[in-house]
């Protein structure tokens, strides 16, 4: 018995759309078809370029003026796309509703929250300005807004990100629409609020019978939300399928490279299976199937665009389901260039105390670590200054060879703590020895000595360190001076340690380590403007390599890249560690990232170590309730797990680093919380006090 | 709000202070300067100026008293007219050149918010090019060329309209000026109401609001308006000072009997004390206006309140 | 061992995009500006070796042929003035001055101001913070005032008069390369440097000030206008230039005052500059365009 099919609420047939750009047109959305029933929850995934966010774009008529949409898209059987504004705007925020990506400026900083909510209803419904008022603040309630009345008298930006976020949601509920397109709502936040989200948009739309399409790159997320998932890759259509079937047996090529290039947070941890090249430039899309020049299993057919095949399960793709597996994309893959397999002993550069046997001993020893910034205090030029204490306290040991693997979200200092152990930002410590070498600055007049530039060690000294130490940053293309070609890039390092180079030892130099991370050594005189984003992480890290450091401190190197990129670089980053024994510090946010590249791992909140320990012990049996609750909102792509998944999401927002709360800084939103923890900031320690194996070491009174 | 203000406030008093004191010294202690014996001055003049001045005191001295006079509203004696202080001559010129500046500029507000609304909302449309072509054709010709070619045109040829003088706020002697001064404001205010308010209907905030439903007239009145406007609010200050250096070339080719006039003739004939005192009393306008300025753009953004 | 690219670093249109080869590009593209760029070559080479050529000399009067109407069959071109002095050659004469107080004064602003907003953006602190106050204080009196103020006060020297306008103008430069200098120092890729232990001297110099030259060349041609626009203003008033000189300022002064009966003595010079100054306005939006494209 076949149980039939729920009338389509909107029906998308051949959507097409393209840009009409000085450089010719550029097709971003090709022939996309689907339909979806009232109350269904539908997920579009794909990466940048994808064509994802301006296929819904274009329905809703929100695209910039260079752009047309061809097509039909019926909604209760009126085509979208020939609708005259007038009746457009019937539909828009009424019937359908849309919410976008970055809750920061989708929100009229100049007008209050109030007015912004209640015009909706006031066009839409005819209410009276009292009856959208008492509306607006129900709905406020039921999005969680602690207290309704003084968010309506408020301004956009005195809000969180979260909590903004939580204010458009309730803003497009305004109309109970049928439908609310979810342009990547929380792509721009933290895990652990995009986690409250998700909770309540679950909700909402349970209680309301909302349909909900789901926009999203995060393959984890969509398992959660959606009934059925779309995948799109160059503005087609590769793969859509009920989410379980989708996830349990992905029939595109791509697809499956992308479920097996995202780190998990379960499993094995081997090397990711990449995905080669870069996403496609939509000016110079080959014919045929977008995917073709980077599938693992493209063949000649593939210059003809396949058609959407199947019933339930649509695929686009020439070859068989069958060939489509993990076995089939190993085999089909060429063998790999064989690894050097000898271990390069990294430079012993001597520091002034001499090397002795560096092997047992920590490269790094950090105790007490703090960086604080001044602000002005109030409003008047005599208003004494406030420390925003950015990082409040750290201390750890990084020894020879291993990741040590630095999470926490937006605000908890790891990106300061970063900056402070190569000393570009002022900082104070009780200690802080690279290599055995005490470099913290002398401490001043007491306890209040201000936040100044180091008074000791030297400058010098620092130079002996940094060669010991480099850095790759966030954003790839930004970190490169756009004026000087890679040749020049990658000598400076050179030139300011090794200044007895001459200038053809150093292009030696260069080359010899340019291939070794992928790149061409023909590419040497370009500029970074013209590499893509992870060619330029790659110039980046061999940057940091050229002086063969022995530690390399990595700032969240992955998080500005798409999901195929960022295995690319995961893999990369551990072949280089193995082959040059390096130790990395490696921050980042994305916790699966973390598990899959640490030996050790330390987590943060709000300038302080809450957690460290072995990665199995953390990850398996986290002990402090923060790093639970970040465990438990990362979302997994499975959607048996995720359905089944207690909500556990944490309460509350983020205090704010310049007013932490008293005691331990996570009890405003810890579950388990007590009067203990308000009196004093509980210190890291063993449960039992004992160096247990298998353990954590946890900052928290009851765990 | 209240802090922010008086934290302004506070900020001029050093600026006007040290205005006053470097152009003091720059005209009476210069080579060349008023006192060194070697203008004649005459008999009257001298005698208002030893009154005023005190010259028999240090200069540091003579400096302070002059500031006390200052605090008085008493601008001084000038170098070269014997019956009238500076106070009077100012009396005579300020409200000539506040009706036609003051005028000018609420004109050019008005019309080129207009007409920049107009072009943005309308870009590449026969509004938008003529907008355009009008702001370069504003920026370009100075006013000293625009204001000829207008008198040459509407008084030599139409023969419409005077080609100078004043009349006691007699209608036809003012619509040239302010014509002028219009003319020049209005190509930089529209081009840059126009090079905002495209850029904020671009904003994300306003995507939110088509994909609300709301009409276009609703979105461009409450939701673009205020954000266009701020840097126009902001480009209001220089262009006021520039509307200062325009009056000086209007009064002169329109003959008009302003402060304008009176900086001229004041330099030309080396009346350092008119130009101080005039120097002193335009710069406290421009402040003051800046300050103003900077207010109002406290208001209109809700983001500003430190 | 460590294998050299075997063919030599490529030229061509494969050729490595360098962002100096992009803008050169971009401007080339800008029909406008290559316009503007070659007019004002063109006038610069006529003021400066037209009156070379010509017959009369700029102040030499012809009694014979006063106020005299443009006309190509006598020997005044366009026309005389009411001493009978060549309108033509004058314009010459007044266009080197008018391009030369420009250029000068241009320079020592630019000049001036670079080194200043320089200065206080990359110290910042206290330095910068006193520097701005400077430039604050000084833009709280409008220009035209200062100018006038220092002309009355030390005469009306050609050199004096370069001084004057040098006074006031380097302050919009000094501003803008500060903010530039402030939103350099924040950037990753001069982050990455220190962490490198590149010295401040080596960052400065490969780092900051190569990302500065395209403001300042845009502002520089930004700035000759303004400052021609200023000694024409101030020459109109009768503050400028002085006898026996003449700029375009005092041309249009003179040609204001007889505009009833000869129109001409006003329309060549102000066309003469009020093309120029358009030609810079197109001159600096081309270079702007070039070398801070927003499509980046």
């Amino acid at each position: 018995m076949v149980d039939p099919k729920p009338p389509a609420m909107l029906e998308v047939k051949h959507l097409g759309v393209h840009f009409e750009t000085p450089d010719g047109r550029l097709d971003a959305v090709r022939d996309l078809s689907f339909s979806l029933a009232k109350g269904q929850t539908f997920g579009i995934v794909g990466e940048s370029g994808s064509g994802k966010s301006q296929s819904m774009l274009a329905i809703l008529g929100l695209l910039a003026a260079s752009g047309h949409a061809t097509g039909q898209a019926h909604f209760e059987g009126r085509d979208l796309l020939r609708l005259a504004p007038h009746d457009l705007n019937r539909i828009r925020g009424n019937r359908i509703a849309m919410i976008f990506q970055d809750p920061m400026t989708s929100l009229n900083p100049y007008l209050t929250i109030e007015r912004q909510m209640t015009e909706v209803l006031e066009v839409q419904k005819n209410a009276t300005p009292r009856a959208a008022r008492a509306r607006a603040q129900k709905m406020l309630e039921a999005v969680q807004i602690a207290d309704p009345v003084r968010c309506l008298k408020g301004y956009p930006h005195e809000f969180s990100g979260g909590m903004r976020q939580r204010i458009m949601i309730a803003m497009a509920l305004l109309c109970e629409p049928d439908l609310l397109i979810a342009d990547e709502p929380t792509t721009a936040l933290d895990v652990t609020v995009q986690a409250q989200i998700v909770g309540l948009l679950r909700r909402l739309q349970r209680d309301f019978g909302t349909g909900i399409l789901m926009i999203t790159h995060d393959l984890g997320l969509v398992a959660g939300l959606c009934d059925d998932v779309m995948v799109m890759y160059g503005g087609r259509i590769m793969e859509q399928a009920r989410a379980q079937t989708l996830f349990d047996g992905p029939s595109h090529p791509y697809t499956l490279a992308l479920l097996n290039a995202a780190p998990r947070l379960h499993g094995e941890q081997d090397a990711l299976i990449a995905i080669p090249g870069a996403p496609p430039n939509l000016a110079h899309m080959p014919p045929g199937c977008p995917f073709a020049p980077r599938c693992p299993l493209a063949d000649a057919r593939c210059n003809l665009a396949p058609e959407l095949t199947g019933e339930s399960h649509l695929r686009a793709c020439h070859r068989p389901a069958v060939e489509v597996s993990i076995q089939g994309i190993q085999a089909a893959q060429p063998t790999p260039p064989t690894q050097p397999t000898q271990r390069i002993q990294p430079q012993l550069n001597g520091t002034s105390a001499g090397i002795t046997a560096l092997e047992n001993t920590a490269l790094l020893r950090v105790r007490d670590l703090q960086v604080g910034f001044p602000v002005r205090g109030g409003d008047w030029p005599w208003s004494p200054g406030v420390t925003l204490r950015a990082v409040r306290g750290v201390s750890f040991d990084l020894q020879a060879g291993e990741t040590l693997g630095v999470v926490g979200e937006s605000g908890c200092g790891k990106s300061t703590l970063a900056r402070a152990l190569l000393n570009l930002v002022p900082f104070r410590a009780e200690s802080l020895r690279w290599f055995d070498q005490e470099m913290a600055p002398m401490s001043g007049v007491g306890a209040n000595a201000g936040f100044t530039a180091s008074a000791s060690p030297s400058t010098a000294a620092w130079l002996q360190v940094r060669r010991q130490v480099q850095m790759v940053f966030q954003d790839p293309l930004a970190s490169l001076d756009p004026r000087m070609n890679i040749l020049q890039i990658l000598s400076e390092p050179l030139r300011t340690h090794e200044p007895s180079l001459t200038a053809s030892d150093r292009l030696d130099r260069v080359c010899a380590l340019i291939e070794r991370v992928g790149l061409d050594r023909h590419q040497l005189d370009r500029y970074p403007h013209e590499f893509s984003g992870g060619q330029c992480q790659r110039i980046g890290i061999a940057r940091a390599l050229i002086l063969r450091p022995r530690v390399i401190i990595c700032d969240e190197p992955v998080s500005a890249l798409d999901v195929s990129i960022q295995a690319q670089i995961i893999n990369l980053l551990r072949d280089l560690q193995q082959e040059f024994g390096l130790a990395l510090i490696f921050i980042a946010h994305d916790l699966t990232v973390i598990r899959h590249v640490s030996q050790r791992v330390l987590v943060m909140y709000l300038g302080q170590v809450v957690e460290i320990g072995a990665r199995a012990a953390l990850f398996d049996n986290p002990r402090h309730p923060y790093s639970q609750a970040l465990l438990a909102s990362v979302p997994v792509p499975d959607p048996r797990i995720e359905r089944h998944r207690a909500s556990t999401a944490l309460v509350g927002e983020l205090p704010s680093p310049l007013d932490p709360p008293s005691g331990c800084a996570f009890r405003t939103r810890c579950p388990i919380a007590q009067d203990r923890c308000a009196q004093s900031n509980p210190v890291l320690a063993f449960k039992g006090g004992s160096e247990g194996s298998g353990q954590t070491q946890a900052a928290c009174w009851l765990a | 709000m209240l802090a922010y203000t008086l934290r302004r406030l506070l900020a001029i008093v050093p600026t006007l202070l040290v205005v006053i004191g470097v152009v003091y010294l720059l005209l009476f202690s210069a080579p060349g300067g008023p006192f060194d014996g070697e203008k004649a001055v005459s008999a009257a003049v001298l005698a208002n100026l030893q009154a005023k001045y005190r010259l028999d005191l240090p200069v540091w001295q003579q400096y302070l008293n002059y500031l006390g006079n200052l605090l008085h509203g008493d601008l001084g004696a000038s170098f070269r007219y014997a019956d009238w202080s500076v106070n009077d001559l100012v009396a005579d010129a300020l409200p000539i050149s506040l009706t036609i500046g003051g005028t000018a500029i609420a004109l050019s507000l008005i019309l080129g918010v207009i007409l920049g609304s107009l072009a943005a909302l309308r870009q590449n449309s026969w509004i938008d090019v003529s907008v355009m072509l009008l702001g370069n054709l504003g920026s370009v010709f100075p006013s000293f060329v625009i204001g000829p070619v207008l008198v040459l045109i509407f008084s030599l040829w139409l023969r419409w309209l005077p080609s100078g003088g004043w009349n006691d706020f007699e209608l036809r002697f003012m619509l040239l000026p302010i014509a002028l001064l219009t003319f020049i404001n209005v190509a930089t205010i529209g081009r840059v109401m126009r090079g905002s308010l495209v850029e904020v209907l671009h904003s994300n905030f306003i995507r939110t609001a088509r994909a609300k439903g709301l009409s276009l007239r609703l979105i461009v009145l409450r939701h673009a308006l205020k954000p266009a406007l701020l840097p126009v609010v902001s480009v209001v200050g220089p262009l006021t000072i520039s509307s200062i250096t325009a009056a000086l070339v209007t009064e002169t080719v329109f003959s008009l009997p302003g402060i304008g006039r009176l900086v001229v003739n004041g330099a030309a004939n080396r009346d350092y004390t008119l130009i101080l005192g005039l120097v002193v009393l335009i710069t406290l306008v421009v402040v003051s206006l800046n300050l103003i300025v900077d207010l109002l753009y406290a208001v209109l953004d809700p983001r500003i309140r430190y | 061992m460590a294998t050299r690219p075997t063919q030599p670093l490529s030229t061509g249109p494969s050729a490595p995009r360098s962002p100096w080869r992009d803008a050169r590009e971009r401007f080339a593209r800008n029909r406008a500006a290559t316009v503007s760029a070659l007019l004002l070559i063109l006038i610069t080479l006529v003021c400066i070796v037209g009156p070379w050529l010509l017959p009369h000399a700029f102040d030499s009067t012809d009694w014979n042929s006063m106020a005299l109407a443009p006309g190509l069959a006598n020997s005044h071109w366009w026309g005389t003035d009411e001493s009978g002095r060549d309108l033509l050659v004058r314009c010459l004469m007044g266009g080197r001055i008018s391009l030369m107080v420009g250029i000068l004064a241009t320079l020592s602003s630019v000049a001036l101001g670079t080194v200043w907003g320089a200065t206080a953006g990359f110290l910042g602190g206290f330095a910068d913070q006193w520097m701005m106050r400077v430039v604050d204080v000084l833009y709280a009196v409008p220009y035209l005032l200062i100018a006038i103020l220092l002309v009355t006060v030390l005469g009306r020297d050609f050199y004096l008069v370069v001084l004057a306008i040098t006074a006031f103008s380097w302050m919009d430069m000094a501003r803008l390369v500060r903010g530039q200098a402030l939103s350099l120092k924040r950037m990753d890729y001069v982050e990455a440097a220190r962490a490198i232990g590149v010295s401040q001297a080596r960052i400065i110099a490969t780092h900051i000030v190569p990302n500065l030259l395209g403001l300042v060349v845009i502002y520089t041609t930004v700035t000759v206008p303004a400052v021609i626009l200023t000694e024409s203003v101030l020459s109109f008033l009768g503050l400028g230039i002085q006898e026996p000189m003449t700029s375009w300022g005092v041309l249009i002064q003179e040609g204001a005052q007889t505009m009833e009966v000869a129109p001409w003595l006003l329309l060549f010079p102000a066309a003469m500059l009020s093309t120029t100054l358009y030609c810079f306005n197109f001159l600096g939006d081309g270079l702007r365009d070039a070398l801070d494209p927003k499509d980046r």
